[in-house]
């Protein structure tokens, strides 16, 4: 069977039928990409999975064994599906006394007399149980019954058929417990024998050793066997010791300076030296040396080429003009080399401790070395040292010559290292009004934002648009990392990061899904710095046509903008686009697609971009229903969509810019906003003003008639209420600095409501007249501001207030 | 402030991730300086100027203003980015007075100024420096008893660190003791600038190679070659 009928088959299953998930299914390392190949049909028919599933994948990862990875991976698949309409949880209060198997035998059981059914699932128990009901005719209906699986050569989906060949010959088997590991666990380069793990840390480290010889001055250490090194040229000196270039070629010699040997200096080198690493990226030490007396001085090491990652690709400016050739490709594939060689050195249960940008030479995307690896933690021995901004949040200001870290420590560095590839150099804490890089890590607060989860003070400028241009997996990954909501959770695995990272690589390699240059368009910039933020067709604003780019913008209002004036940070919903903010769900842009026709959410899933949820009815199913605090009960199936008024799925699948992009809506209802804020800041203004006018009016009256007169009066009353409602434009004119998306809007809106005032006033000669004229102006000046602007300005400015 | 300017400061501020060093460098420009003074105050800062360029990171995260004083303070160069600025301007001496207080104001609110717009960006920043050179008395005492205390409350409060040095023997240590609690001002013997901003580079470089929140151990003990504690 070809490729494509298998896909056809699959595809017409999932239209037809109603879909129920098993958990192995999920836990397969092709579920993110059945996801985004489905998205379509998934948004109008959904994934019912059972509440059950995500208490097992919850309790794998509780477990923390060799199914850790592909649980997170299920789980953070699930959520973003869920949330995007893909997948519905479902579950009753029965359903906890027993595994997901049964919940999903029971339903097939219920409701295979209304509906098609199909179970997607890994298991060929469960498959073998489905196939015998259906056999055996239990089921008195001609409803179809299929399990679809993830093929175990290529890990595309196919139809499963039933084991005794009816329907197509059985694919090979499988053992199905234990659950089946991904396969990019298993494809990996042998490690040596990992090291032992140890609890405690070794004795003696601090006890010093007594060297009387000066090997640097006599240029030579000895390996065993008094075979001479020379050390021929010393390339690098350091708080530590220094490296010399030797006459064995391709090898340095690292010598300790003589106070800082110690017993524990050497027994650390001659564990890590019982291996042999096979691994040209880790500069491991190959073999101890000693001096003329036999007091070990230092080791040999393999020399590594390139340049420190923090001279490199972490001052992006610099780096731009050395590699111009380098993209977001390249970042994303030395992303995927480090995670390698970490990946590598867990297996073998070595910590690298202190990751930092400067342990990481960098010769090109696919070549990195790690050095100093004498620092590494192996066994009982710690890395003594760390960088601040690498050291989580609970070790912060830890001793760490006295204190072993345990592998959540160092996957909060990996984290750290990986965030500031892919946003070149910047600290993921470093946020507006932030404080220094330790104290920012203690506080927790990561300022970028994850679809519906706002966040403020993310640094301006291109930090922004690289967090934009990230998938939002990575994203939610990050976000697991670094908020504070998700403080003492496991941290992200190095092999989730990887499949992460690789299915990020997969995108960026397509070429219909990215740009370069600083004319935006839509999908990813493939630029380390982009200059502007990631543009979603049919989402949020369009293209602009022209004119500045989102940096352009930035710092031209930056610039502008007086430190006195912004001494608060921004909110980042204050200024990011629309096409960032929340917006429609996933599920319901594909229902609102046209039949046949092609989905724009089709599209976006293959862009792996999990569009975020927004609207009111979606976040009830998010968070919620992943921790199962909230679950919704009862397992039936539903033919309907979920009860909810026409009205309120078409309003809740309007966004921001649809909603006030709309000419008639904005002219009806920015008159109402303009004059709420206006008014809201010049309250102390328009007081006076109305006792002045009050007072005029007072003595106007006790000359020249009764307050009758005023009210209605003549054309001279008219002009001078008309000139009153002036000077609030005028205010509004004043006010207009307030306003944070553009300083034109209130001098628009009052000059016209001023003009609007005094010639209607005038021409009708009366107040009332003159009420109305301003009002007709105010529209008149914020319309005359729309066309001017654009309508993405119009919709950021009707969801941005003054005071946020 | 010249809007050029004013953008490219500001695109420093979005493009580079690197956490800054601002150093104000706070000169007596004053007539007493003229000649082989100003010569060799002009060439240290040159070296200073290159050191930092030298180095990777500090090139990223060093940024230099330059403010003179005689009769009145000058900003002769405010915070940018050190790539630039591809050679500093040279000084003259400019006037018979030492406006010191107006000088320590105007670098002061520089920084000031400057820190603000690292925090509305979200850059990361270390302690900001003011290096203070004179050789003689201030011409406008009040306003360097006011710059002084400000001086030491910034840092006090772990705001600023202070290098005060003294210029030869006519150099007026007394006030320049104002300008810091912490310690003593230095005194520069003969005319070495050249060592003192080598010194002052290398500081620079550790700094920007430290991360931010980390405990620098002054390397006060590089002065002995070129100076004295008073």
């Amino acid at each position: 069977m070809t490729q494509t009928t298998k896909a056809d088959r699959v595809l017409e299953a999932l239209k037809t039928h109603k879909i129920l998930g098993d958990t192995c299914f999920f836990m397969d390392r092709g579920f993110t990409r059945f996801l985004s190949d489905y998205a379509e049909v998934l948004g109008c028919n959904p994934i019912l999975i059972p509440k059950k599933v995500i208490q097992e994948l919850k309790r794998i990862e509780k477990l923390g064994d060799h199914r850790l990875p592909a649980a997170q991976g299920a789980l953070a698949s699930i959520h973003a599906a869920v949330s995007d309409g893909m997948a519905e949880v479902r579950g009753e209060a029965s359903d906890d006394h027993t595994v997901a198997d049964n919940v999903i035998s029971r339903v097939v059981e219920q409701h295979i007399v209304q509906h098609n059914i199909v179970v997607l699932t890994n298991d060929r128990k469960l498959r073998d149980w489905i196939y015998a009901k259906k056999r055996s005719g239990c089921f008195s209906t001609k409803n179809s019954l299929l399990v679809i699986r993830f093929g175990p050569q290529r890990g595309t989906p196919h139809v499963w058929a039933p084991a005794d060949g009816s329907g197509g010959g059985a694919p090979p088997v499988r053992s199905a417990h234990p659950r089946p590991r991904p396969s990019h666990i298993i494809k990996r380069p042998n490690v040596p024998q990992p090291f032992a793990r140890s609890k405690s840390i070794a004795s003696n480290l601090d006890t010093p050793l007594h060297a009387k010889d000066d090997v640097e001055k006599a240029g030579v250490v000895y390996l065993s066997g008094r075979r001479p090194v020379r050390l021929v040229k010393k390339l690098a000196s350091g708080g530590e010791g220094a490296v010399y270039e030797t006459d064995q070629g391709a090898f340095l010699c690292k010598v300790y300076h003589s106070n800082r040997l110690t017993i524990g200096a050497q027994q650390k080198i001659e564990l890590m030296t019982t291996r042999t690493v096979a691994n040209s990226a880790i500069c491991w030490p190959l073999e101890p040396v000693v001096d003329g007396h036999g007091v070990f001085r230092g080791f040999l090491m393999p020399r590594a080429s390139g340049e420190p990652l923090g001279h490199g690709l972490f001052i992006p400016t610099v780096w731009r003009a050395k590699r111009p050739d380098w993209t977001r490709r390249e970042s994303v594939q030395l992303a995927v080399r480090v995670l390698e060689q970490i990946d590598y050195l867990h297996r073998m249960r070595v910590l690298v401790g202190d990751i930092n940008p400067m342990n990481i030479l960098v010769r090109d995307e696919r070549t990195v070395f790690f050095v100093d690896c004498d620092s590494f933690q192996v066994e009982g021995f710690p890395c003594p040292v760390g960088s601040p901004n690498f050291v989580a949040p609970e070790i912060q200001g830890v001793d760490f010559g006295r204190t072993l870290r345990t592998e959540e420590h160092e996957l909060f560095a990996a984290a750290t290292l990986l965030f500031m590839i892919m946003m070149p150099g910047k600290c993921p804490y470093s946020h507006q009004g932030g404080g220094d890089g330790a104290a920012n890590i203690c506080k927790m607060h990561f300022p970028y934002p994850l679809g519906e989860k706002g966040s403020t003070g993310a640094p301006e400028g291109a930090w922004r648009f690289c967090w934009s241009h990230l998938t939002r997996p990575l994203k939610e990954a990050f976000h697991r990392s670094f908020h504070k909501d998700f403080e003492g959770q496991p941290r992200i695995a190095i092999v989730t990061w990887l499949h992460l990272f690789r299915e990020y690589a997969r995108i960026l390699n397509k070429d219909s899904e990215v740009f370069v240059g600083p004319r935006p368009q839509y999908g990813f910039d493939l630029s380390i710095l982009p200059q502007n933020f990631r543009y979603i067709q049919g989402k949020g604003r369009p293209l602009p046509t022209g004119g500045e780019t989102d940096l352009q913008r930035s710092v031209r209002r930056m610039s502008t903008a007086t430190s006195g004036r912004r001494k608060q940070p921004t909110s980042i919903h204050g200024t990011m686009p629309a096409a960032t903010k929340p917006s429609t769900t996933l599920g319901q842009a594909a229902r609102r697609a046209p039949k046949g026709g092609v989905s724009v959410a089709g599209r976006y899933y293959a862009a792996g971009q999990y569009l975020p949820p927004a609207s009111a009815a979606q976040p009830a199913q998010s968070q919620s229903n992943i921790s199962g605090a909230s679950l919704p009960s009862g397992a039936g199936l539903q033919t309907q969509p979920p009860p909810q008024s026409t009205i309120h799925t078409w309003l809740t699948s309007l966004s921001a810019a649809d909603w006030y992009a709309n000419p008639v809506v904005w002219a009806l209802v920015a008159p109402f906003k303009a004059l709420l804020e206006v008014l809201g800041i010049t309250a102390i203004g328009g007081i006076i003003g109305a006792v002045i006018l009050g007072a005029a009016g007072l003595i106007m009256g006790a000359f020249f008639g009764s307050a009758q007169q005023f009210m209605f009066g003549g054309l001279t009353w008219g002009g001078m209420i008309g000139g009153g409602l002036g000077a609030l434009g005028g205010f509004g004119a004043a006010g207009g600095s307030i306003s944070k998306v553009d300083d034109r809007i209130y001098s628009a809106g009052g000059f016209g409501a001023a003009a609007g005032a005094v010639a209607i006033a005038l021409i009708a000669g009366s107040a009332w007249w003159g009420f109305l004229g301003a009002w007709l102006g105010l529209t008149g000046g914020l319309l005359a501001w729309r066309i001017a602007t654009g309508e993405q300005k119009a919709a950021e400015y009707m969801t941005t207030w003054w005071t946020s | 402030m010249a809007r050029e300017l004013m953008l490219v400061r500001t695109e420093d501020l979005l493009l580079n991730p690197t956490n800054r060093v601002p150093i104000a460098l706070c000169l007596d420009a004053s007539g007493s300086m003229a000649g082989a003074p100003m010569d060799e105050l002009n060439q240290g800062v040159r070296v200073f100027f290159d050191a930092l360029q030298a180095d990777p990171i500090a090139k990223a995260s060093a940024e230099v203003a330059l403010v003179t004083f005689a009769d009145r303070a000058e900003t002769a160069v405010d915070f940018q980015g050190l790539e630039r600025i591809s050679q500093p301007p040279v000084m003259t001496s400019t006037g018979g007075l030492t406006s010191l207080g107006e000088g320590v104001n105007l670098a002061l609110d520089l920084l000031e100024t400057r820190k603000d717009e690292y925090q509305n960006a979200g850059v990361d920043y270390f302690q900001p420096w003011l290096v203070l050179m004179t050789d003689a008395q201030p011409t406008d005492i009040s306003n360097a008893q006011q710059a002084g205390q400000r001086a030491c409350d910034m840092e006090g409060q772990g705001k600023l660190v202070v290098i005060n040095i003294g210029i030869g023997t006519s150099a007026d240590m007394n006030t320049l003791a104002m300008f810091s609690k912490k310690h003593k001002p230095f005194s520069l013997q003969g005319l070495k600038f050249r060592e003192c901003f080598q010194w002052l580079s290398k500081s620079v470089i550790r700094v920007s190679q430290s991360r931010p929140g980390e405990k620098m151990d002054w390397d006060y003990k590089g002065i002995k070659g070129w100076g004295t504690l008073d």
